[in-house]
């Protein structure tokens, strides 16, 4: 008895699921870029002058463990593997011959950037709207990093929160 | 002892009862000045939401879930005048019922804001700078991060910060339900949601079937001081999510080298501590309940009522609270 109910269950879920599946719009298989990048508030947000020095390497690793929310930091982990996967990362960020614009869709950045940047981004903070090209911004799963450039080199990196967790 | 002190906080907000709590060293969280406080599912749904659900009479006031979020900022405040100390506030998930509000496909930030246009005061004290909570996004709510107001919702935390034992979740992983696409739970759960209209001639036949013993509204049962499992099988009859719960505990702590011994959730409703010992393994699966008035019916709903979760010093307490009844003072009671 109890297996012919679940049995049924089970019909009518794969029935219902199948219906809806077909009736109903698919969300995109990877979340669509927006049509710009919000600088988020100073919790959501770290800046560092690049090349990133040592101190603001590790400051900038505990943000990224905290999930991207300084309110949450030294309290709580949530990306718990941020350290291994970001620190090499922030490691190429400190040496100043990978810092040209051209350098991040070099294969030494492609496991943390695999989608091409948006040039759309917003920063209230800013005097004036930036110049066409000064400032664009690489998505990963969970982070936005925001680089400002001048003449090629890269000089600014903001990183913001983009997404929750997924570790 | 901080629980004490929460405990006696929470007194003057409402009536308190400690449903369920567990006293052990092997939850190795011993540090007396660090105290977590979770709050479980509110579900809350806009005015509009409600009615078009088909739900009648006046919204909830939420008044004894304001007086609990207010007493707690006190606290909160009170225990961070000591800057060595740690006290973090959770929002367990299913905060927001964006499910039940609107159809799939619905900007999450419009959906949101029409709760929280009918929650003002509410969502004042929840998402207060002295508070400082967390939002976990639950499966209700899984894209709430979405809102701008909750740019910060994550899906877990783990806690202390260095060499967690203590993970904190919505706990909607551990549910065979929720294997199903989310486009697919998000319309069922429209579609079948507690007032409904729309696909009512079929709506309890459905539901028969797919949740013969899941019910929305919460159960309320006390435990008292719990003692531990000594067999998998016994917790996993005491909890419907325990196995995932261990297998989950047992994968974290060997993909990161961890020693997690605490998961603590809301997403049942049903609140209640299961602990598992067996030599050196040990995990408390702390499923810390809910506050439904939006998505009860009317009559269900006027009676207020709800539970906290908290965890500090090696010990885990779980407080049922409800409204004064009249002529009653401030008190509390070990069930």
């Amino acid at each position: 008895m109890v297996l012919l109910k679940k049995s049924i269950r089970f019909a009518v879920i794969s029935v219902i699921f199948y219906t809806t599946s077909c009736c109903c719009p698919h969300p995109p298989a990877n979340q669509p870029l927006p049509c710009a990048v919000a600088v988020r508030e100073h919790q959501l947000r770290f800046d560092a002058g690049l090349p990133l020095q040592i101190k603001d390497m590790e400051s900038l690793v505990q943000f990224l463990v905290a999930g991207g929310d300084r309110n949450v930091m030294g309290e709580d982990a949530v990306l718990l593997g941020a350290d291994a996967h970001y620190r090499p990362l922030l490691q190429l960020l400190a040496q100043t011959e990978n810092l040209y614009v051209d350098s991040l869709s070099k294969s030494k950045f492609s496991k943390w950037f695999t989608q091409k940047p948006t040039f759309q981004v917003v920063d209230a903070r800013e005097e004036n709207v930036p110049v066409p090209g000064a400032v664009f911004a690489y998505p990963d799963a969970s982070f936005w990093w925001i680089f400002h450039q001048k003449e090629g080199k890269l000089i600014q990196l903001i990183v913001i929160k983009s997404n929750p967790s997924n570790n | 002892m901080l629980l004490d002190d929460l405990q006696s906080v929470l007194e003057t907000a409402g009536s308190v009862k400690i449903l369920s709590s567990l006293k052990n060293d092997k939850l190795q969280y011993p540090n007396e000045k660090d105290i977590r406080i979770m709050i479980p599912d509110l579900h809350l749904l806009s005015n509009r939401g409600r009615s078009a659900l088909g739900a009648t009479g006046p919204a909830p006031t939420h008044a004894l879930l304001l007086k609990v979020l207010q007493a707690v900022t006190q606290f909160r405040l009170s225990v961070k005048a000591d800057t060595d100390s740690v006290c973090a506030v959770y929002f367990m998930g299913d905060m927001l019922d964006l499910w039940r509000e609107a159809p799939s496909g619905t900007d999450t930030s419009v959906v949101a804001g029409a709760i929280i246009q009918d929650h003002l005061p509410l969502f004042a004290a929840a998402c207060s700078p002295d508070l400082k909570a967390r939002v976990i996004c639950g499966n209700h709510d899984f894209r709430l991060h979405e809102a701008s107001s909750f740019g910060a919702a994550d899906r877990r935390y783990y806690f202390p910060s260095v060499s967690p034992t203590s993970l904190c979740l919505h706990g909607d992983v551990f549910d065979w339900i929720e294997d199903f696409p989310d486009l697919f739970n998000e319309t069922i759960v429209y579609y079948t949601s507690p007032f409904l209209s729309l696909l009512d001639h079929m709506k309890n036949d459905i539901e028969k079937l797919m949740k013969p013993d899941r019910n929305d509204a919460p159960t309320f049962e006390p435990t008292g001081a719990i003692t531990p499992c000594t067999s998998l099988e016994d917790a996993a009859a005491l909890h419907p999510l325990w196995k995932r719960a261990w297998e989950t505990s047992k994968k974290t702590n060997a993909d990161f080298n961890l020693g997690l011994r605490s998961i603590i959730i809301g997403h049942t409703h049903s609140p209640r501590i299961v602990a598992y010992e067996d030599g050196p393994d040990f995990l408390a699966l702390i499923d810390t309940g809910a506050w439904l008035q939006d998505t009860l019916s009317n009559d269900a709903a006027s009676a207020e009522q709800g539970t906290i979760g908290a965890i500090c010093g090696n010990e885990v307490r779980l407080f049922h609270m409800e409204d004064f009844k009249s002529g009653d003072g401030p008190k509390s009671s070990t069930v």
